[in-house]
């Protein structure tokens, strides 16, 4: 395995810890091929570390020997205290452990729709809350199995955050911004057993559910879907601005 | 509320909210559950019994996992296990990995078994690189906060997370590569 001296960078980059220099370390990363691979080994391995010792939870007793007995069952109040966003992060060992749907076809239109109107009614719950894409990108990332798109925001969208989400037997990436004071949400997941999609190279398509449209397409085997309360066609007019 | 009430309360809160990264960490140097949550059992008695020390403590959160982490390190070395620390990059094997061998798993089964390969990778990494990857990559700790708990400048962070994540993708390289052969020898 070929190495390179810039390899810590890579890791800082990672943890969001690279500050001004992270646009240099990305185009770095882009030319230099043993970082490229450092970068998505480690955004893997991290993946599955995280998921691993995160299940590896203190026995129910510890608490009580610690504290006393406590009001309600430890799981309940963990539940209260974990909201979405961890509920969610935390329910990707549950949901990998058993069978998973990943493996046939899903509708990303249909899914994607049901998160956002999910996201929309539980008072839009982020992951990482920050305005910064220096921030945002390299902290999702690092937790989800494919490479990002270089560029992950549409043209006259603010930034709010982004989170992590589980649909369609995977883990997606969502980012959040505001257009024109319109929620949006930008989903990205590997594309592979997805229907619903567009053929690569082509316009986006259109769909809607609940009130809510979108806008869907396929690039470099991602599927990317743009949903909201805006008009579908200003949202497909707004995925075109990310098409390659 | 009078100041020692005031502080106790935030420090049980503070506890509380953190027990289970606590309890990790724990599990992370002695690898024995029984052990880890006596260890944190220890950190709460002494962290209950005699407050914060005043003016020393900035961050809380970061001064109960180095009271969490020194009380492991005590039964470590109760056991005679010493942290072993990794001098030089040398130490890593850099084996080749096979492109794409660990791609993310699409079935139940293979995602349990690469949990468990990771955990196993996670044991038979050296503790001072198993725990730099607790703080950082589990507990998502900023590396000036690792740097307070583990008591080591920012610098020294940033070298041994990159060691501890080449480490750990070599051994679950080897793993894998391993598990490609016998699979080709049935």
């Amino acid at each position: 395995m070929s190495d390179c001296e810039r390899m810590m960078e890579v890791d800082a980059l990672i943890d969001g810890e690279a500050g001004e220099d992270a646009a240099a370390i990305e185009r770095h990363i882009r030319s230099c091929e043993a970082c490229r691979a450092y970068a998505a080994d480690v955004r893997r391995n991290d993946a599955v570390l995280r998921r691993a010792v995160l299940a590896n939870e203190p026995g129910d007793d510890l608490e009580e020997r610690l504290f006393g007995p406590q009001d309600a069952p430890r799981s309940s109040r963990r539940k209260v205290l974990a909201g979405m966003g961890m509920a969610a992060c935390l329910g990707g060992l549950g949901l990998l452990m058993r069978p998973s749907s990943g493996t046939g076809e899903a509708d990303f239109r249909d899914a994607v729709l049901g998160d956002f109107a999910t996201y929309i009614a539980a008072d839009k719950p982020l992951d990482i809350a920050a305005v910064d894409a220096v921030r945002v990108v390299p902290w999702i990332s690092a937790r989800v199995p494919f490479v990002l798109p270089d560029r992950v925001a549409p043209d006259g969208a603010t930034l709010l955050g982004g989170r992590l989400c589980w649909l369609v037997g995977r883990r997606l990436a969502a980012l959040n911004f505001e257009v024109e004071q319109a929620p949006i949400g930008l989903y990205i997941a590997g594309a592979e057993g997805l229907t619903g999609l567009p053929e690569e190279g082509t316009l986006p398509v259109e769909g809607a559910r609940d009130g809510l449209q979108g806008a869907f397409w396929r690039e470099r085997g991602l599927a990317l879907g743009i949903v909201g309360t805006l008009p579908a066609s200003r949202l497909s007019t707004l995925a075109q601005t990310l098409q390659g | 509320m009078q100041r020692s009430d005031h502080d106790k309360h935030a420090l049980d809160r503070v506890f509380r909210e953190n027990l289970t990264a606590l309890y990790r960490l724990a599990y992370t140097l002695l690898r024995q559950r029984e052990e880890a949550e006596d260890a944190v059992q220890d950190a709460w008695l002494r962290i209950a019994g005699t407050g914060l020390p005043p003016g020393s403590v900035r961050h809380p959160r970061g001064w109960m996992f180095r009271i969490v982490r020194n009380l492991c390190i005590d039964r470590l070395r109760a056991r005679r296990t010493h942290l072993r620390v990794v001098s030089t990059e040398t130490d890593i094997a850099m084996l080749p990995a096979p492109e794409d061998a660990r791609a993310m798993a699409d079935t139940a089964q293979e995602a349990v078994e690469a949990l468990a390969r990771t955990m196993k990778a996670m044991d038979d990494l050296p503790r001072d690189l198993a725990e730099i990857l607790a703080l950082v990559v589990v507990e998502e700790m900023s590396y000036r906060d690792a740097a307070e708990v583990l008591e080591i400048p920012v610098g020294t962070v940033r070298s041994r997370l990159n060691r501890a994540r080449r480490s750990l993708r070599d051994i679950l390289a080897a793993d894998e590569a391993r598990t490609v052969r016998e699979r080709s020898l049935r």
